[in-house]
């Protein structure tokens, strides 16, 4: 029983648990206020009429698909530098949100793409360095799913990791480096003020969402980790 | 089993409140479909499923993953419970044998 009330101990998922709803309950309400804000209150923009108010769910998952690698990147560099378990956690739960933020980028762009651009799908350097990223993410979960086990495993994923956060700023500078049919990444000085505060409420929002997705994850895997290492010692 | 049942409930909690989220979202979908005609802009109206489109992809794909996170922590409490049953047992014949001996 020892070993079980070290368990208890060290994973205690309720113990973030106030939090965890507090931002469940945050995101939930910034939603529907951007959910307002986005069909009632921004004015539709003359050319590209009502699909550009994808934007406002396009751009802060792009922004959240961005971060997410970098912080698979830090959590791995860690993991190798110290062997803590919790980098490796981090690394992992982190992964897998990217997967899921990636997977929506491509996803909403495509149908951003059909009524603007005419196709679902074309290979221009932003839409293709995003989705070399979406490659990495998989990539990372491979390895851990079908690698080594134990700890040669986590380091190998934690290298893939660190190789593929190279694509971040790549994603970034795409349209400046190459000829993009995409927007540029910076906002127009003439935009009008509640499309920005409509942009910046939904990124607000997604974040608040990613974070609590996070933690959830975070919790979950810890416990995983936890109840692997009591089959170890039980073994 | 408080600790589990405690699981169980929270997580249902979550669900729900992540259902209502997107029973919500379609509504403000419903509602912003009926009275779209009204719109400025150009052909407002043909563009509106895939503004749609992207709300229900990406409500889906969040509830499908807060989904799978539940499911995959009521797995890992039952295995707890069936680590803690082993134990228990292990446990016991550990002392019944340094009783007899």
């Amino acid at each position: 029983m020892a070993h079980v009330a070290e368990y208890r101990e060290t994973a205690t998922p309720v113990r973030r648990s106030l939090l965890r709803d507090a931002l469940l309950i945050l995101g939930a309400l910034l939603m529907a206020f951007t959910l307002y804000l986005v069909y009632f209150w921004v004015p539709t923009e003359q050319n590209l009429g009502v699909s550009q108010r994808i934007f406002y769910f396009h751009v802060p998952l792009g922004w959240i698909g961005m971060v997410s690698i970098v912080v698979v990147a830090v959590a791995s560099i860690l993991h190798l530098a110290t062997g803590r378990q919790k980098w490796d956690d981090l690394a992992y739960s982190t992964a897998e949100l990217g997967v899921i933020f990636a997977s929506l980028i491509l996803v909403t762009g495509a149908v951003w793409g059909k009524p603007v651009w005419g196709v679902w799908w074309t290979w221009d350097p932003k839409l293709t360095t995003t989705l070399a990223l979406w490659f990495v993410y998989v990539g990372y979960l491979m390895v851990r799913a079908y690698g080594p086990a134990g700890g040669q495993g986590r380091r190998f994923a934690s290298v893939i990791a660190v190789i593929g956060a190279i694509d971040a700023p790549i994603i970034y500078k795409a349209t400046d480096w190459w000829r993009s049919a995409h927007p540029d990444n910076n906002i127009p000085s003439d935009l009008d003020g509640r499309m920005l505060l409509t942009l910046l409420v939904s990124v607000v929002t997604f974040s608040v969402i990613y974070l609590y997705l996070l933690m959830e994850r975070y919790s979950l895997r810890k416990s995983e980790s936890d109840l692997d290492e009591l089959h170890q010692r039980l073994a | 089993m408080s600790f589990t049942r405690d699981w169980h409930s929270r997580i249902w909690t979550r669900l729900a409140v992540v259902g209502a989220a997107i029973l919500s979202t379609l509504a403000v979908s419903t509602i912003v479909s009926a009275a779209s005609p009204g719109q400025a802009g150009s052909e407002p109206e043909a563009n509106l499923p895939f503004l749609f489109a992207v709300f229900i992809i990406t409500w889906a794909a969040f509830f499908a993953y807060v989904f799978y996170v539940s499911r995959r922590q009521r797995e890992m409490q039952n295995e707890i419970e069936a680590l803690k049953q082993a134990l228990d047992e292990r446990d016991g014949q550990a002392a019944e044998q340094e009783e007899e001996s």
